[in-house]
């Protein structure tokens, strides 16, 4: 049945290239790569209960793996993306390791520093390469079998594992769980979403720079990741839409106001909900 | 040596802004356990409602007061409206007032720069051989001023022994008759009219935009977590030391100017390692 749900809204998104203007349809590209950072931070949420302010970090290190990869050693672009994962999935191991029980202020410390650091190593310019030709099949496509592996992944042994640390930290570690390791892994996970939403949103674009990515991106897609907490792992869609229409269609200053409301106003909500 | 005395100055000054941000995160942490992500961000808002004020023809050291005492509303309403219905989930509405803050200023002042009337002169000071701005030695000693106004509050009255009995246990203090609710609305409070005085005191210093303390908020997270969230006292050295130590690396280590966040970023994972937040 849920799958069935899969399939309906996969051919839904099938629609828009062949009924939307060209410019509409690279926003909902970019609305794609928000959906596979949003699903990301939705399965460190749920399955881990935690927090990351970092999502924009994780993106900025994918992209700019994926564009040195692409621009500068003439990677594939498919390639591009995996190593891209696993970079990002690395960087957040690292930020698990250090910030165990800290997570909200090293990785806010890590998106604040981060475009600093790219500019220093990459140039404030950042780096151009060559677009992909069809960003929103690219994107949509990519994002459809993360979703799946997402759901996969939930579901499995791991999923599990995950879930009794985050239940019971003693009556995980009395089973033979490492927590640490658990942890590491909710992290990572979430951070090699984050890392491919970064790299596919390089690759629609053919450029990225120290300021593509800034911190308050992180703060829009846990606005975002909120929304969806609401309903079921398909609220990141929602999430996704809402983030990108409202980016695209307000001012930067009356989107974010909107954006931190809608954030707060669903943490709000959700918890009334789970009091009923 | 001039030139020592003067970075030293300066490095306070900024030095002095990251500390009292920092405070206001501690006291936060300390009473309610929600890192306050938007305290940088509510401080950049309290320097334009003082803008504002002064723009409508106040003095400046009227609207100052005025901005304290708005701020000092605003926070305890922050916390009893929003922060206190969302529970454990304190941070997550955190970055949502952070995020819609931000929104808010470019909204109705715009990106362009304002300047704030000065508090002091900007004559030169001549100590010794060395030439200070006034503003940066005035900017000094209003941090520590309210700095020192903190401590005399949590350390010696009964609202401070108060908010220093819900830090220690929420449960217990409640059974010995401290209005928990009350309180933790005060730190917030208190944690607002800090930041007001630091977001005010950082537009005297620089141009006031949105972005004022956007980077600030991270220098105040390095400092507070210089104390594991949860000492004050080493909060308000951290961020004099952060200051200092960031003027005289750019000036003396030459540091590139985009380099000092992840020095920051540094200080926060060796600070931070294997801490509960």
């Amino acid at each position: 049945m849920r799958f069935l749900g899969f399939l309906v809204v996969a051919a839904a998104l099938a629609v828009p290239p062949f009924v939307l203007p060209a410019h509409r349809t690279s926003e909902l590209a970019t609305a794609g790569a928000y959906f596979v950072a949003i699903v990301g931070l939705d399965v460190l949420a749920r399955e881990s209960r935690r927090v990351s302010l970092g999502q924009s970090a994780f993106m900025a290190i994918g992209a700019y793996t994926t564009a040195i990869l692409v621009a500068h050693r003439g990677t594939g672009e498919a390639l591009a993306v995996a190593l891209a994962a696993v970079v990002a999935g690395c960087a957040g191991i690292a930020v698990s390791l250090v910030g165990a029980r800290a997570l909200a202020p090293v990785t806010l410390a890590l998106a604040l520093a981060l475009p600093g650091i790219l500019a220093r190593l990459e140039g404030a310019d950042g780096i151009a390469f060559a677009k992909v030709p069809q960003p929103y099949a690219v994107t949509w496509t990519v994002a459809g079998a993360l979703f799946l592996v997402a759901w996969a992944f939930v579901a499995s042994p791991a999923g599990r594992s995950l879930r009794a640390v985050r239940d019971s930290e003693l009556a995980a570690v009395a089973s033979g769980l490492n927590r640490s390791v658990w942890r590491a892994l909710a992290v990572a996970f979430s951070a090699a979403y984050a890392g491919v939403a970064g790299a596919l949103l390089a690759l629609a674009a053919g450029h990225v720079g120290p300021e593509t990515f800034p911190f308050a991106l992180s703060l829009t897609l846990l606005a975002g990741a909120a929304v969806g907490l609401l309903g079921s792992i398909w609220g990141a869609l929602a999430g996704a839409l809402l983030v990108e229409l409202l980016s695209a269609g307000l001012r930067p200053g009356p989107a974010a106001f909107v954006l931190g409301a809608v954030l707060v106003a669903a943490v709000l909500a959700g918890r009334s909900v789970r009091r009923l | 040596m001039a030139g020592l005395a003067q970075h030293l100055v300066t490095g306070l000054a900024a030095g002095g802004i990251y500390a009292l941000l920092a405070l206001g995160i501690v006291l936060v942490h300390r009473s309610s356990g929600v890192l306050n992500v938007a305290q940088a961000e509510l401080a950049t808002l309290s320097a334009f409602v003082c803008f504002a004020l002064t723009d409508r023809g106040w003095s400046f050291w009227t609207a100052f007061g005025a901005t304290l005492l708005l701020s000092f509303a605003g926070g305890a309403v922050l916390y009893l409206a929003l922060v206190r219905p969302a529970g454990d989930a304190g941070v997550l509405v955190a970055a949502g007032v952070l995020l819609a803050v931000g929104g808010l200023d470019a909204w109705i002042w715009g990106d362009a720069p304002r300047a704030l009337p000065k508090a002091f002169s900007t004559a030169e000071v001549h100590v010794a051989g060395a030439s200070f701005e006034r503003l940066d030695l005035g900017v000094v000693a209003v941090a520590l001023a309210a700095a020192t106004v903190a401590h005399f509050l949590y350390s010696r009255t009964r609202v401070g022994l108060a908010l220093r009995a819900v830090a220690a246990s929420t449960s217990e203090a409640r059974a010995a008759g401290v209005p928990v609710r009350t309180t933790v609305a005060t730190s917030f409070g208190i944690a607002a009219t800090l930041g007001a005085v630091a977001g005010i005191l950082a537009a005297e210093l620089q141009p006031l935009d949105p972005g004022l303390l956007r980077v600030a908020l991270l220098y105040a997270v390095a400092a507070a977590a210089i104390g594991a969230f949860a000492s004050p006292a080493l909060a308000v050295v951290g961020g004099l030391a952060l200051g200092v130590g960031l003027d005289l690396l750019g000036a003396y280590a030459h540091l590139p100017h985009e380099l000092k966040p992840a020095v920051a970023l540094a200080v926060v994972a060796v600070a931070l390692r294997g801490r509960r937040p």
